[in-house]
């Protein structure tokens, strides 16, 4: 079961249908997505499922193949001043110019948007502590992070697509500050959509979310909405069994004998209702965290039906 | 593949990465083999067998190069460096570094045989072996020393680069006797030419392990993070004229921070080489003492030649969308901001002919310095007296406006001659046109060299061209047409797509025409008497200015903007 995105009216960006195809990789198969505005969304998935291309769909780095992108109602591609100047990018790959020093490489962003802050660059250039006169090349890497995000937020941009921004980050820089931000430019009513592996950071600050496996969307939706309908209960047969059992509504399932751990999607009565005509009692039942049900969403085509 | 050593390790790395360029060899091998036999035979085209042969030879030698230069700088590649991945191979950095030198010049020596065999022996010149070879693996092995070396200076691998480009480019001709024999007389050289040309050769195969020591002192450096006198000297320029060169205040618009970094990634090049160059021929030329008239046009005509030639070479690296980056594609740090791709190609433009006027002002300048000091004015007088005879002062004064204006445009021209193919991040279409470029330039040069030896046969067969050149009216005629039709189709695309604003295109549009008229002027002055000439060059002057080519160059970068 996937969750109603919202509908194209009020949104942000507007993904329809989109599919591509690098060689024979199908990189991006029939996604459909809508990103309201304010909102925060977290995009998922393994390594390769599409996530980057998706966003480079969203810069226009990317053109459609089949299907249609619409940032702020244009065509990325067809438009890309309109669009682009108001979209803050973070690159996965921190791609900056290794030959300018952290000032010029300020001023020369500065030169191509209107609304640039400077003085909440310069606020965040001494938050990072990033020394104006070094080279971009000298930097480290979390460094470099942290010069791609300022660049990012400095004209506070009405969309921040961030390609898994916390990459390179240290963990006091990504809990304290990024996290931070991310809520800061939600309140201001700005939207953020990024990708991360780090499910527990998607987790605190995501409104919506959606989760990618070989190019589809398998989950998309609001974050409680997901997470509500999912659950992870622990049942007892009463005999011991030798073989996994088979459940309908289950993503996973582990376990040996007479328990068995099962994480399922699904309403509460039809699960429940799976159980006891499988011969068997419900013992615990919790919400999954969001980890979980990605590792199930992610082992889902491998381990089913088999244990 | 079961590689068992290192050595078939880097064998196999050099195949694989080299496969569509010995391809290629291959390929121009067997036509070469095919055509020429064909050309020598044709009755009309037996006087082409030299230049065909010559610039086949010369393609096959630089695909060569390209595939075992084993030079690599980033993820994406690259001419910056030793391949820094492999140093955590457990490899001795003797081998690391003798293999690809071995393989590289195994393979330009195998291949000036195979050229030999199947495409020089129909020129009609004596065919030499050891020599060439020898210099072959000379050119190879100076180009990896000085990319090895330098990893952390790019501006003193680029001069490096420059010098070591012109003494492979004219060496050569040291090892003609003919050549060599009347230049050292004229140089004062009083001993034997045979015993020069022997220890010449001696001090070329000696050039090889000199660069493989210097590789391997400078790669072992560079493996175990030793501080380098390179380093030193990058982080004293770092320190003390980059921070001259830093800029501080903001830019006034978009197109002015693009402009500012095109410049400092690509403009400022043709300038610095040219004058690097130009000091490179004038210092000696003035230490050796008095020089003779003929000597002073000599040098005053390479100051001309210079920014043409190197105009062409650079614009290879100038229509890419990063001169230094070996990938056709834009990085998204630049993708991304918002502008049009017509402004980026705008600015591009002018940075180029910023570049070009820069170059003739210094070039100007210079030679004017270098005649007043170290020249002999009987040359330029005679040369003067001649104009002074054909000209009268008005158009004297004409033609001495126009000149360094034309000579801007055509050196611009060269810059940006492959920008819509640089742009497209299309690798295909870039190398090909590149190939193209250089057996124009490879023809042109033995061209030159053969007019020049003042060989009665070689005069004759220019004859022989003439009935084609009543052909060329209708051929540039044509061409005009084709070039119209392809600017309107090219220029509506890109005002239809947004790429450009209408403004901007009307100032390129007038521009243009300023351009044509100055080449058109100047022709018409130049060439007096005889009309159908005087209408032909009319034609090129049209043809000379890109008109259609930017526009392409703009749709090219849109392409490429949406597809990294």
């Amino acid at each position: 079961m996937n969750f109603p995105s919202p509908s194209s009216a009020d949104a942000v960006v507007s993904v329809t249908s989109l599919s591509r195809r690098f060689g024979s990789k199908q990189a991006l198969d029939d996604v459909t997505l809508h990103v309201p505005r304010g909102c925060v969304f977290g995009l998922v998935g393994e390594n390769g499922a599409g996530k980057t291309t998706l966003i480079k769909h969203l810069l226009g780095l990317l053109k459609a193949e089949t299907g249609r992108v619409q940032v702020f109602g244009q065509d990325p591609v067809a438009d890309p001043v309109g669009v682009l100047s108001r979209v803050g990018y973070l690159s996965e790959y921190r791609d900056l110019p290794a030959w300018m020093r952290v000032d010029e490489l300020l001023n020369y962003t500065r030169a191509f948007y209107a609304k640039w802050d400077s003085r909440y660059a310069e606020e965040l250039r001494e938050q990072f502590g990033l020394d104006p006169a070094q080279r971009v090349r000298t930097l480290s890497q979390g460094q470099q992070a942290k010069a791609g995000l300022l660049l990012a937020l400095a004209f506070r941009p009405e969309l921040l697509l961030l390609d898994e921004p916390s990459s390179g980050l240290d963990p006091v820089v990504r809990r304290d500050i990024l996290e931070a931000i991310i809520r800061t430019v939600a309140e201001e009513g700005r939207t953020v959509f990024f990708s991360s592996h780090l499910l527990d950071e998607v987790e605190r600050v995501s409104d919506q979310l959606a989760m990618i496996r070989d190019g589809r969307i398998v989950l998309c939706g609001r974050l409680d909405d997901i997470k509500q309908s999912h659950r992870q209960l622990v049942v007892r047969f009463e005999a011991t069994l030798t073989v996994a059992p088979r459940f309908e509504t289950a993503l996973t399932l582990r376990g040996t004998g007479r328990e068995w751990t099962i994480l399922c999607q699904g309403e509460r009565g039809r699960v429940v209702a799976e159980v006891h005509a499988a011969g068997a009692s419900v013992l615990s039942e919790q919400t999954p965290s969001l980890d979980e049900i990605f590792v199930a969403r992610t082992a889902e085509r491998q381990l089913k039906p088999a244990a | 593949m079961n590689l068992r050593t290192p050595t078939s390790a880097i064998a196999w790395e050099l195949w694989s990465r080299g496969r569509a360029g010995f391809v290629a060899i291959a390929a121009l091998l067997v036509l070469g083999a095919v055509l020429l036999p064909a050309v020598q035979q044709s009755a009309s085209w037996a006087g082409y067998t030299n230049a065909v042969a010559y610039a086949l030879t010369a393609v096959v030698l630089v695909t060569t190069l390209g595939c075992f230069h084993f030079t690599e700088g980033s993820r994406k590649g690259g001419f910056g460096s030793f391949p820094m991945r492999l140093f955590n191979l457990p490899m001795k950095t003797r081998s690391l570094v003798a293999l690809p030198m071995i393989y590289g010049a195994a393979a330009m020596v195998l291949v000036y045989l195979l050229c030999a065999g199947l495409m020089l022996r129909y020129a009609d010149a004596d065919l030499p072996l050891l020599w060439p070879c020898l210099y072959l693996v000379f050119g190879l092995t100076q180009f990896q020393m000085i990319i090895w070396s330098l990893p952390e200076s790019r501006y003193l691998k680029l001069l490096c680069l420059s010098i070591a480009a012109s003494i492979i480019t004219f060496g050569w001709m040291f090892f003609v006797p003919t050549i060599v024999t009347g230049a050292l007389s004229e140089w004062g050289y009083t001993g034997d030419p045979a015993v020069f040309m022997r220890r010449l050769l001696v001090a070329l195969a000696l050039t090889g392990p000199a660069a493989y020591a210097i590789s391997w002192l400078r790669v072992h450096q560079q493996r175990h993070g030793l501080t380098t006198r390179s380093a030193v000297f990058a982080a004293w320029w770092d320190r003390s004229i980059g921070q001259l060169l830093r800029r501080r205040t903001p830019f006034r618009s978009a197109d002015h921070a693009i402009l500012w970094q095109e410049w400092r990634r690509t403009g400022f090049i043709l300038p610095a080489v040219v004058v690097v160059i130009i000091a490179l021929t004038c210092v000696p030329a003035w230490l050796s003492g008095g020089l003779s008239g003929r000597a002073t046009m000599g040098i005053l005509s390479w100051l001309i030649v210079a920014p043409l030639l190197f105009a062409v070479v650079i614009g290879r690296g100038f229509s890419k969308p990063d001169f230094w980056s070996t990938s056709l594609k834009v990085a998204p740090f630049h993708a991304i901001k918002p502008v049009t791709s017509g402004q980026w190609v705008m600015v591009k433009l002018k940075v180029a002919f910023a570049s070009a006027v820069l170059t003739w002002v210094l070039v100007i300048y210079l030679g004017f310095v270098w005649t007043a000091f170290a020249g002999d004015f009987f040359g330029p007088e005679m040369w003067l007296t001649r104009i002074r005879f054909y000209y009268s002062p008005l158009e004297r004064w004409l033609m001495l406006a126009l000149a360094p204006a034309a000579a801007v445009i055509v050196t611009w021209r060269f810059l940006v001659m492959n920008l819509a193919a640089g742009l497209s991040g299309s690798k295909a279409w870039y190398h090909a046109l590149n190939l193209i470029v250089g057996m124009v330039m490879v023809a042109l040069f033995i061209f030159t060299i053969r007019r020049s030896d003042g060989d009665p046969d070689q005069q004759l067969r220019f004859y022989h061209v003439w009935p084609a050149i009543a052909w060329l009216p209708l051929i540039l005629t044509a061409a005009v047409t084709a070039k119209m039709t392809l600017a309107a189709v090219a220029w509506n695309h890109a005002l239809r797509g947004k790429l450009i604003s209408q403004r901007a295109a009307l100032r390129y549009l007038a521009g243009w025409l300023l351009m044509v008229a100055i080449l058109a002027g100047l022709f018409f002055i130049l060439v007096r008497n005889t009309l159908w000439l005087r209408h032909l060059l009319m034609l090129v002057a049209v043809l000379l200015v890109p008109l259609a080519g930017p526009a392409l160059a703009m749709r090219s970068l849109a392409a490429n903007r949406s597809n990294p």
